[in-house]
């Protein structure tokens, strides 16, 4: 029942969150500050502190990196199970390649529904593709 | 030759289209989504997924900003503190859950949204970005006329309302008061600036309209007078010849009321 945090443990607290947002100073995020100022900015977001655009930043790119390791797991396990059939073509495959149909997959999970048309002519190869064919 | 070259140039800075500026942003979120994509593995993508994917997140991005801002605006604030932020942040987490949601009395400084933060910076790489991009100078500008402007302000007019209007507006030149909006402040007593004292026999004015306003012209059209129906705004030769009416001082008014008075 006891809800209250001892005082020494927030003291504690405190100081790490502290530590953190000066270790955000010097740690430059992926997505570019001017980048995040400018959608930041557009959204009505004011702020004169750098930490927090970078707070933002960072927040942003765990997502991105979130989503992108499961379409990466996604993508793999999807390989994994066409090559057994056909192992000579494991070697045209095996680099990996965000795809659509991975990428729909792992933002569904994160809220995101995304459709996507079945056939999407923006490469000569991409309809050619026999492996996302088969699915 | 060389000014109209110029002047085409300005021209092309001025209509800096918003598709271009579009094209930028998008294309360095692209640029940086797919930085992180390889850093995870991806060797390749897909046009079309590295499109939607650079568009989700700067969605992402927005929501967040936009959350953080509201719940800033929601409690008073117009500029946005930690705590915002994290709550933003936390929200918007909220759909895949996180440790620690379930206990709402828990401090926002122990979040468990950014524990996992926190550890995300501390393990893994740290990726700049390919390029530097170069900052646009008219920010610098803005903030400095934003700076003049605090100059002029009173001290009890908060920073985020907008600069008040052309001095001209309401400040007889000749004479060194201010009249109109400042004054009713004044009566309030909330005005604590250098106004000078000797007001107390133009109070009663102080109501009218500035006295320096410039000049409204009026025109009217030779066609009504024909009873020809003649579109608005339409100036062409048949309107030539119109009436002008200018009306610019206030004394003629108090004379055409006084006048009224007196019938």
């Amino acid at each position: 029942m006891n809800h209250q945090p001892s005082h020494e443990g927030r003291q504690d607290d405190d100081s790490a969150l502290s530590d953190f947002l000066a270790s955000l100073m010097d740690y430059t995020p992926t997505i570019p500050d001017e980048l995040v100022e400018h959608y930041v900015a557009k959204s009505g977001f004011q702020c004169p502190d750098v930490r927090l655009i970078r707070l933002v930043a960072v927040a942003t790119q765990k997502f991105i990196a979130e989503v992108a390791t499961d379409a990466l797991q996604h993508c793999k396990a999807r390989q994994a199970s066409v090559v057994k059939d056909k192992r000579d073509k494991q070697q045209k495959d095996k680099r990996l390649t965000l795809t659509m149909e991975d990428l729909s997959k792992a933002l569904h999970e994160y809220g995101v529904n995304m459709k996507h048309q079945e056939y999407f002519a923006d490469n000569p190869s991409s309809g050619v593709d026999p492996v996302s064919r088969e699915e | 030759m060389n000014g109209s070259k110029i002047k085409e140039e300005e021209e092309e800075e001025k209509t800096l289209k918003p598709s271009s500026i579009q094209l930028f942003q998008s294309t360095i979120a692209k640029i940086s989504v797919a930085q992180i994509c390889q850093s995870i593995g991806f060797t390749s993508f897909q046009t079309s997924a590295l499109e939607s994917f650079s568009n989700i997140a700067t969605r992402y991005l927005e929501t967040l900003a936009k959350s953080a801002s509201l719940s800033a605006n929601s409690s008073g604030r117009t500029e946005c503190n930690l705590f915002d932020v994290i709550q933003a942040i936390e929200d918007m987490n909220s759909i895949r859950g996180f440790v620690g949601a379930t206990n709402m009395k828990k401090s926002l400084l122990k979040s468990g949204v950014l524990k996992e933060i926190r550890s995300f910076v501390r393990f893994v790489d740290e990726i700049p970005f390919a390029k530097p991009i170069p900052r646009r100078n008219l920010k610098k500008s803005l903030v400095l006329s934003r700076v003049e402007d605090q100059v002029q302000r009173f001290s009890h007019i908060p920073a985020w309302l907008p600069s008040l209007p052309d001095v001209s507006t309401y400040k007889k030149i000749q004479k060194e008061e201010r009249i109109g909006f400042n004054e009713v402040e004044k009566d309030r007593g909330v005005v604590d600036c250098s106004v000078e004292k000797n007001v107390n026999v133009e109070k009663k004015e102080s109501f009218f309209l500035p006295v320096k306003r410039p000049k409204v012209k009026f025109k009217f059209g030779l066609n009504s007078n024909l009873g020809v129906n003649v579109e608005l705004g339409t100036r062409n030769g048949v309107c030539r010849g119109g009436k002008r009416v200018s009306c610019h001082d206030l004394s003629e008014e108090d004379d055409i009321k006084s006048f009224k008075r007196k019938r």
